[in-house]
């Protein structure tokens, strides 16, 4: 079967820069893999270059056998949404309008109606916990507000393929959790996720693999347990971390190791 | 915190015919005043005998050149502007998502006007639309691909749009002072507009242009707003970025081109008109451009009413008048918006 996603060999060079070299990673149906690395490690160039944004300078990305940048931008958005972190801002539209935006892509499908459109609309307002925000301008909402309408543009939008860059940057705690669950339970329909995070913690306990990229390039890849070691994310990081069992929950937990200065009392 | 979302159906409903009053009333009132002092009964005599009733008495010969002959292309003119500069002006301001995007400002009217003057030195009056539509094009296809090169920052982009509009008001003057100046109408007429030449003939060149434009601009409504959300954004969700901005480019120029060929460069319609009607229909698109499209012909026909009154029988350029009025206007709203992202 054809992966959904493959990533085979990809670079992107700009300016005589690498971003990202080698990347090599395959995601099918029912996956949620995570991506993690220290700020300017290329996470975001890899979301770009498989949401069909950049077009590697070397190496292949297909989705279901077919380069994102061979497809017509009608079809690519059939296939694959994306959440951008904190998306604009300015968008002075309210907040149920921005998420029926996400339903852009069926304007012209016949299967397609404006009720479907609006129950789909409702279900991804309630999947947010958002509905209460439904009638607020969007350019008024907190960031983290703002993300978990995005959130709820990219479910309206209601692709096989989900990217999304940073979807628990901006969140609460609870909120974190509840997306985390959410977006696991979107794989677990049918689909394939990958997100960008940086909370190493929600990544091991939510995603079936986690991506490690540092300088532009794929350090480790797999499931957590696997993944998680104390001498790769130290070294990754540049900081000290510990990687112990999690007190109750089945998966490794992530720990800052830098002493904590003392003061004298 | 001011939420200036958008409105309800039935506000919309209401501010809607609310504007359609105001049209009508600016249009009555064009019919009636002027140099020539006609009354209800004449004017209304003449119009219905067009499209044949008999309403009252037979209408003097003189009412009837006045009201047919005169008034009336002109205020079709004026309609037609007014739909053309505001659409555009929206259109524009949805794909650069620059509130201060305006076809004038961006130098369009003034590309179109070198064409207008162009066209009417080397083929007679009857291609002023024609070169202006061309040149109009060109300008849009310029302006285009200076966007295209690099996405330059918005506020740049506006600043390059008047230098050129400034470059291209200079070439009006060259267009215009190379030719036979009895042919070609004067440069204020170009850069400050006016719709006393107004014929039937002219305004149907010019509505057969406006009608395609205007029809492809208000058609990407949609996508209008889907790029609200930002350029990144409406590739994601299927829109084809830069295809649809040439599409609008070039809408906008034909449209535009058409309007400028006809009456000249009229300032402001295309900045102050898609402002107020955010203001009180919201910023979706669909509702925006509608609202455009009735209060910009309202601004247009009463800008040029007050062209002809204010100092009768002397006719000044009805752009004096849309920058008198829209100028301090717009400072006025621009400073209430203040802190507010546009």
């Amino acid at each position: 079967m054809i992966p959904r996603i493959s990533v085979r060999g990809a670079s992107y060079r700009v300016d005589g820069a690498t971003i990202v070299e080698g990347i090599d990673l395959d995601v099918g149906e029912l996956e949620f893999v995570s991506v993690v690395g220290p700020n300017g490690a290329g996470k975001t160039t890899l979301v770009r270059l498989i949401a069909g944004d950049l077009k590697p300078s070397a190496g292949s990305v297909m989705l279901g056998g077919i380069p994102p940048h061979d497809m017509r931008p009608g079809a690519l958005a059939l296939l694959r949404s994306v959440l951008r972190p904190d998306s604009g801002a300015g968008v002075p539209f309210t907040v149920r309008t921005v998420v029926t935006l996400g339903r852009h892509p069926y304007r012209k499908d016949p299967a397609n109606s404006a009720a479907r459109d609006s129950e789909v609309v409702d279900d991804a307002l309630a999947a947010t916990e958002i509905t209460h925000l439904a009638d607020r301008v969007f350019s008024t909402l907190s960031t983290g507000e703002r993300t978990r309408v995005a959130i709820a543009r990219v479910l309206a939008q209601d692709t096989p393929i989900v990217l999304l860059d940073e979807p628990t940057t901006a969140l609460d705690m609870g909120h974190q959790e509840a997306t985390m669950a959410l977006l696991h339970g979107v794989a677990r329909q049918g689909r394939t996720v990958v997100a960008v995070l940086h909370d190493v913690n929600a990544a091991a306990a939510y995603t079936d693999r986690i991506v490690v990229m540092d300088r532009g390039r794929v350090r480790a890849s797999g499931p957590p347990a696997e993944v998680l070691d104390d001498a790769l994310l130290s070294e990754v990081y540049r900081e000290p971390i510990r990687v112990v069992p999690h007190p109750f929950r089945p998966t490794p937990m992530v720990l800052a190791a830098r002493p904590v200065p003392r003061e004298e009392t | 915190m001011r939420d200036r979302g958008e409105v309800t159906r039935r506000r919309s409903a209401a501010i809607l015919v609310g504007f359609s009053i105001v049209l009508l009333a600016v249009i009555a009132a064009s019919f009636y005043m002027g140099a020539v002092r006609l009354g209800p009964s004449d004017v209304l005599g003449v119009l219905a005998r067009k499209v044949g009733w008999s309403l009252g008495p037979e209408p003097s010969v003189r009412a009837e050149a006045v009201v047919w002959q005169i008034r009336a292309p002109r205020i079709t003119m004026g309609i037609i502007a007014g739909v053309a500069l505001a659409c555009s002006g929206a259109a524009l301001q949805g794909v650069f998502r620059n509130p201060m995007a305006d076809p004038h400002l961006l130098g369009i009217g003034p590309g179109a006007a070198v064409g207008g003057a162009l066209g009417t030195l080397l083929g007679g009056s009857s291609f002023a639309v024609l070169g202006a539509v061309g040149t109009g094009l060109v300008t849009a296809v310029v302006l285009r691909t200076l966007v295209e090169t690099r996405a330059t920052e918005r506020a740049r982009f506006i600043l390059m749009g008047v230098a050129l509009g400034l470059a291209l008001s200079a070439w009006v003057g060259f267009a215009v002072f190379a030719g036979d100046r009895t042919k070609v109408p004067p440069v204020e007429f170009w850069l400050l507009g006016g719709l006393g030449s107004s014929t039937w003939a002219i305004a149907g060149r010019a509505a057969a242009f406006v009608a395609a434009g205007s029809a492809v601009i208000i058609g990407g409504w949609r996508t209008l707003d889907v790029l609200a959300l930002g350029e990144a954004e409406a590739r994601h969700l299927g829109v084809n970025v830069d295809r649809f901005m040439t599409v609008m480019m070039l809408a906008v120029g034909m449209t535009v081109g058409a309007v400028v060929g006809a009456i000249g460069v009229i300032v402001f319609v295309g900045l102050l008109i898609p402002h107020i009607v955010r203001k009180t229909l919201g910023p979706r698109h669909g509702i925006l451009l509608l609202g455009c499209a009735i209060l910009g012909p309202a601004f247009v026909v009463g800008a040029d009413l007050a062209a002809r009154t204010l100092f009768s029988p002397v006719e000044i350029p009805v752009g004096l008048v849309t920058a008198a009025i829209a100028g301090p206007f717009f400072l006025w709203l621009a400073r209430r918006d203040v802190g507010v992202v546009t």
